[in-house]
């Protein structure tokens, strides 16, 4: 029950009209009010203060980076890489190759070494 | 040492990869409750705030670390230009595009107060297209994703960022009126 001066200007209720409200209101049961959010209703939320939270991330990050650092140290030239720049294939190309011979060559001549027996 | 170059320069293009996730689902974080499990929404907007600090350097070291690497002959201008290096167009170009975005993300953060919301919120959500124009760098040009293990781990991190990236959008949609 609300008076209004104008139209769309709301005046306040008096404590009477109030009362008179508070009569006609129907009476709700336990049963009937809907369950209010309390915490045993909520999720819980983790605590985590905001420096672990970013002392967490640094030490996440910088772990990422170490591991990969060892990981590419250890597999420097990747075959199937997405990635390969022409200067691999011009070096590959270009590399000289080493004929490899026999240093020591045979001869018809006879021993010059003997083994001495007593 | 351009061997150490090149180490380098994947070992922080992973780590810049790995900070992006964390600035990522740590900004959606608080409309989607997916960090709820582990700290309170004022904790993971700190953390959020504060990643540009993790962000930066790793991604310079990355960007410097392949212009010093006589190998892999990216220039100064192909760090801001896209698509202009003499291979890899494609991949080194999406990288590019995403070292831009992530520039102005970070710029327009910074100019934040001299701006208005709308305009801060369109330059913030530049963000998304970025993050999924690195996935793309990543994918098309990363040597370590030829790893199994690497390549795992990186999909892993793009659909959590992917799936809150929905979840987002579809909790700031308008709820139907009842009635």
């Amino acid at each position: 029950m609300s008076r209004t001066l104008a139209p769309g200007i709301p005046v306040r209720e008096t404590q009477e009209e109030r009362n008179l409200n508070a009569e006609q209101r129907p009476v709700t049961t336990g049963e009937q009010r809907p369950a209010k959010p309390g915490p045993k209703n909520r999720k819980p939320t983790g605590r985590t203060p905001a420096w672990a939270l970013k002392l967490g991330s640094a030490l996440f990050a910088f772990a990422v980076f170490g591991g990969s650092f060892d990981y590419a140290s250890q597999h420097l030239a990747t075959a199937n890489a997405p990635l390969q720049p022409t200067v691999v294939a011009v070096a590959a190309s270009t590399r000289p190759t080493v004929a490899l011979s026999p240093t020591v060559s045979t001869t018809t001549r006879a021993p010059v070494t003997k083994t001495a027996s007593s | 040492m351009d061997l150490f170059l090149w180490e380098l320069a994947r070992a922080s293009g992973l780590g810049a990869y790995a900070a992006l996730c964390i600035a990522t689902i740590s900004g959606l974080a608080p409309r989607t409750a997916a960090l709820a499990f582990l700290a309170q929404n004022r904790a993971v907007r700190a953390l959020h705030d504060w990643s540009p600090w993790l962000i930066i350097p790793l991604v310079l070291t990355h960007v410097v670390a392949l212009i010093l690497d006589a190998t892999a002959r990216i220039g100064v201008l192909d760090v801001f230009v896209p698509f202009v290096t003499s291979y890899g167009r494609l991949a080194i170009g999406l990288g590019t595009i995403s070292f831009d975005l992530l520039v102005v993300v970070l710029v327009t953060t910074w100019l934040r107060r001299r701006m208005s919301l709308a305009a801060w919120q369109l330059f913030h959500r530049l963000s998304y297209l970025g993050f999924f124009v690195l996935f793309s760098h990543a994918i098309l040009s990363g040597t370590d994703l030829t790893s199994p293990i690497i390549a795992a781990l990186t999909w892993l991190a793009a659909a959590v960022v992917a799936y809150y990236s929905f979840e987002r959008v579809r909790r700031s949609r308008p709820m139907p009126s009842a009635g």
